[in-house]
């Protein structure tokens, strides 16, 4: 973590890649996927590499690029030699710090051998697995294609290949799971040894098809109140097992924080290329976010025409970039930087909720106890409903 | 001679299809020669579109070439339809000669009829029967007649069936207004007294009053004054709506038409006062019928961001140019800070007003529960009127609580009766008559008291009925009842705003549903929330909101900050609604949920 400053000293940014396509629809995701018997593997670099050379200039006077993502989607179903392709641009034109993290999602039913140390030889330095569960029923109700074997054997080869870090990202809250299977999903996560943990709750969305059964009456997730229990639980159980909590829904090995998504939490800028990413640049006063068009055939078209398509751009002001570092940056255990401009806003409303025992505060930095935590949103609601 | 003139109204219950009579009549006189835009002429607050109800009376000039070959001068009076107008009602009549009684030809006569009938007998009005909806399947005009000579005893030889939405009859309608309803007395010559029916607030004219010339000629340069309110004007025009706004040089005995005259407020030129020649101000007297209206509930308005109180005491005088049966008066409640009480005609006058606040002025407000004034007497001798519950002195310095009774007619098909009495009984009423109103319906007669009314005894009515019971009241008297104030605690703190007046008898049933509601409403906060009732020191009812154990999203955002943003700023905009009450948020509707008890 010591690797990032805080906002609002802006100094380095990441980029985040979208590759669309997935080999079905996952029934809790919506992100912008797209399903398609024949992927456009080449067709989808190409435009990539374009929105690159378009977007870049932009953020040259940020330095070299401290992260690259690449998400989806299913980015492991690109080619090693597509995903190598984008590095080696990424390098030439931006470029790229000396310990970027450079880390790609995979599921686990996808990588064999050959695809890995291809991707490790392209310079993917980090592996992000939708492990999900180690609960073969629950992944069938979550709509997985892969087993917990699955996972055990993507581990086994990443490591064969020389990945050292390994995230996974775990997922509790169905209604199905006892809490006894969801920590037991956190032990077996645990005993793979990986470097970071992500701890996802089952979220529904509207335009999903869980969406829609939950609209139908159907209970998907479990009660509230045993979400609270269960994600104590599993916080506690991460850090018995050395893998520490450092932010809502991740843990890490001491040194293993994510670079990619602290750069999301800190308001620093990141550059997005592909399909429906979002993009931001920022200068602390005033900032700009935008999502690419979210359909993969008009996006490659217009980024190939050298004028990349967009679905929306907003410019946000001095006070909404003041409130979203509260929105983020309270999502972090250590919490975020105070400022002067922080202070003047915020900082009665902090005090009050420090006096209610949901927000720590010292000379530096408010984040948010333990109690704070566990009501977030009402948190950070409460902040930012000080009247000006 | 008498002149070719008619003044005539249309009464209907809701839904019996006044308006689009109205709109029928305008269009086959020429009145509206393409069809206007809105689809109820007369109807012209957006409001009353909305509601299906008209608020304001209007009053239209037409020209109908009769059977004789004459022309006459139809003046269509527009009426409010709804009880808290009742007052409204019964001057528009007065300025007309006769009406039409428009009942649907299927559903019959109601409650409201008969209201509205026993008005127009009351102002010695010629009626003529109209069957409207002959065109639907259900119709029976010859079964509706007999009920209306029955029940009304009104000869129905001349009634005519028409079907306002297809336009039949409609023709037959005028020459019935011409053959049967009077022509109004030509007084010319006497000096000028002309009835105000209605007045209202134009932003380029001033008031725009609306008369009935009974005596004498009224023109552009009278110097008028007017009787009730003891102000003079210099009249700058005088006209008629034909249906646009036409300037006329006057307006003579028996003419209807408007009076501009720089007045500045409509309580200026109050409903029911009689205009004089200022001259002439202390020998004539005024025309019979003039009411002060009084509010009769009240309730307190707050709004939401403290801030915005000059915004909405500036909105409250706005809206009181041109309401003059609406009071306000600065209120401060411990809870919510400060705001005002206002009183109104009744419910619908309360939502009319609530909602012209929200939609024209933009103001977030919290509305307590209504409340009707309560006359004590304190131990020391003293009388007050109470129309606020926070401010009902200690029970031990009240010797006596006094309050309104209304008397009722409720008309209802036989088969509802019991439902309807019951109904009636659980609110403290008081059967004073039973009778049957042709064969298959009912006259039910109670008294009962205001406060059980106020709120949703009409919406009540209407489920227990299926739609087919009506209602009628005026206020008749104040009674002695045992009635206690009972106060609602939030984690201990007395929320005056929430305090009720009720039945001693009632307080801990009331109370313990009063307790269950403010739980359902008031979301789970990061701490628990203690709801009490109390009568006095005296705990009766208790609820608890569990405290809050989770919210937090626990999901992948990926680059999606705006998305996480937006869902933030639609809680803070419904936060924006709640009112902080020591460290609890109330939402807007917990300040209503107190009187829906059933």
């Amino acid at each position: 973590m010591n690797r990032l400053p805080d906002a609002p000293t802006l100094a380095c940014f990441g980029i985040y890649v979208h590759y669309p396509y997935c080999a079905r629809h996952c029934p809790y995701c919506d992100f912008t996927v797209a399903v398609t018997r024949e992927i456009p593997h080449a067709r989808y670099r190409d435009a990539v590499l374009a929105e690159l050379s378009a977007r870049a200039p932009a953020f040259a006077h940020l330095g070299p690029a401290v992260s690259l993502y690449f998400g989806g989607g299913t980015p492991g179903l690109w080619p090693a030699a597509c995903v190598g392709a984008v590095i080696d641009a990424v390098a030439a034109g931006p470029g790229l710090a000396a310990d970027a993290e450079i880390t790609i999602e995979c599921n686990p039913e996808d990588v064999d051998a050959a695809r890995l140390r291809g991707l490790r030889l392209a310079g993917v330095n980090r592996l992000s697995l939708g492990a999900q569960s180690f609960d073969d029923a629950l992944l069938l109700r979550l709509g997985r294609a892969h087993t917990a074997d699955d996972v055990r054997r993507a581990v086994a080869l990443a490591r064969g290949v020389g990945f050292e870090a390994l995230s996974l990202d775990l997922m509790h809250g169905e209604q199905g799971q006892t809490l006894a299977a969801a920590l037991a999903d956190v032990d077996l996560a645990c005993d793979l040894a990986p470097t970071h943990v992500s701890t996802y709750q089952l979220t529904i969305e509207a335009r999903t098809s869980f969406g829609a059964r939950a609209r139908r009456g159907e209970a998907l997730t479990a009660p509230d109140d045993d979400l609270a229990v269960a994600y104590d639980a599993i916080r506690a159980a991460l850090r018995a097992r050395g893998v520490l909590p450092y932010e809502i829904s991740n843990a890490a090995l001491p040194g293993h924080e994510a670079v990619h998504n602290t750069l999301y939490w800190t308001g620093q800028p990141y550059l997005a290329l592909g399909a429906g990413a979002h993009g931001f640049l920022s200068d602390g006063r005033r900032g700009e976010r935008w999502e690419n068009e979210r359909h993969a055939g008009r996006y490659m078209a217009a980024a190939l025409s050298g004028a990349p398509a967009e679905s929306w751009r907003e410019v946000l002001d001095a006070e909404t970039l003041l409130e979203e570092r509260i929105l983020t940056g309270l999502r972090l255990d250590r919490g975020v930087r105070v400022d002067a401009d922080l202070e003047a806003r915020f900082g009665a409303a902090a005090r009050r909720l420090a006096r209610r025992g949901e927000l720590r505060i010292d000379a530096r930095r408010w984040a948010a106890t333990d109690r704070g935590r566990a009501v977030l949103n009402r948190v950070v609601l409460d902040l930012v409903s000080e009247p000006r | 001679m008498a002149r070719n003139v008619r003044n005539f109204a249309i009464i209907a219950h809701i839904d019996h299809g006044k308006s689009t009579l109205a709109d029928r009549i305008l269009s086959i006189t020429g009145g509206v020669a393409l069809r206007d835009e809105r689809a109820q002429f007369l109807d012209s607050m957006d409001l009353e579109r909305e509601r299906g109800i008209t608020i304001k009376a209007q009053a239209v000039r037409l020209f109908w070439e009769a059977a004789d070959g004459q022309l006459y001068q139809l003046n269509l009076i527009d009426t409010p339809g709804h009880v808290d107008f009742t007052y409204e009602v019964s001057r528009s009549l007065a300025a007309c000669e006769g009406a039409l009684l428009v009942v649907d030809a299927s559903q019959g006569v109601e409650a409201q009829t008969m209201a509205n009938v026993y008005l127009a007998l009351d102002n010695d009005l010629a009626l003529v029967p109209v069957l409207n909806k002959i065109d639907l399947p259900a119709a029976d005009p010859d079964r509706v007649k007999a009920e209306i000579e029955e029940t009304i005893g009104l000869d129905t030889s001349v009634a005519v069936n028409i079907s306002a939405k297809t336009g039949q009859g409609v023709a037959a309608v005028l020459q019935a207004v011409i053959d049967i309803i009077p022509p109004p007395e030509d007084n010319r010559a006497l000096p000028l007294r002309a009835l105000v029916f209605d007045s209202w607030y134009d932003n380029y004219r001033g008031v725009v009053v609306l008369v009935r010339v009974v005596d004498g000629v009224i023109k552009r340069g009278s110097h008028i004054y007017l009787k009730a309110t003891e102000i003079d004007f210099e009249v700058l025009e005088v006209g008629a709506f034909t249906p646009g706004a036409t300037a006329l040089p006057e307006l003579l005995s028996g003419d209807v038409g408007f009076v501009i005259a720089n007045i500045k407020e409509v309580r200026h030129a109050r409903v029911g006062d009689t205009i004089v020649d200022y001259d002439k101000r202390n020998e004539l007297s005024p025309l019979a019928g003039f009411k002060e209206v009084t509010p009769v509930v009240f309730s307190g308005l707050f709004p939401v961001v403290s801030s915005d109180y000059g915004q909405l005491r500036e909105a409250l005088e706005k809206l009181r140019l041109n309401d003059a049966a609406f009071s306000f008066e600065p209120e401060t409640s411990a809870a919510l800070g400060f705001g005002f009480r206002c009183g109104f005609l009744g419910l619908l006058h309360l939502e009319i007003v609530q909602e012209r606040l929200e939609r024209e002025f933009d103001m977030d407000l919290i509305t307590t529960a209504p409340t009707v004034i309560y006359e004590v007497d304190t131990t020391d001798g003293d009388s007050l009127r109470v129309d606020n519950p926070a401010l009902l002195p200690d029970p031990s310095l009240i010797s006596q609580i006094r309050e309104p009774y209304i008397r009722a007619i409720i008309h209802v098909p036989t088969e509802y009766c019991g439902q309807v009495i019951k109904l009636c009984e659980d609110r403290r009423g008081m059967q004073t008559e039973l009778a049957y109103s042709g064969t298959k319906r009912m006259l039910v007669h109670y008294d009962l008291p205001l406060s059980e009314i106020v709120f949703d005894f009409f919406d009540r009515l209407k489920s227990l009925t299926r739609g087919y019971g009506s209602f009628e009241y005026a206020v008749a008297d104040y009674r002695a009842s045992n009635l206690v104030k009972l106060d609602v605690r939030l984690n201990g703190e007395l929320v005056d705003a929430l305090s009720i007046i009720v039945h001693r008898d009632r307080a801990h049933e009331r109370g313990k549903v009063l307790c269950e509601r403010l739980r359902a409403v008031i979301s789970r906060q990061q701490y628990d929330v203690a709801i009490q009732a109390a009568i006095g020191s005296k705990i009766i009812s208790r609820e608890t909101v569990k405290a809050l154990r989770k919210d937090v999203t626990a999901k992948c955002y990926g680059g999606d900050i705006s998305r996480k943003r937006k869902l933030l700023e639609k809680q803070k905009a419904g936060k924006k609604r709640m009112k902080q009450v020591g460290n609890v948020e109330i939402p807007q509707e917990a300040f209503l949920a107190v009187l829906k008890v059933d």
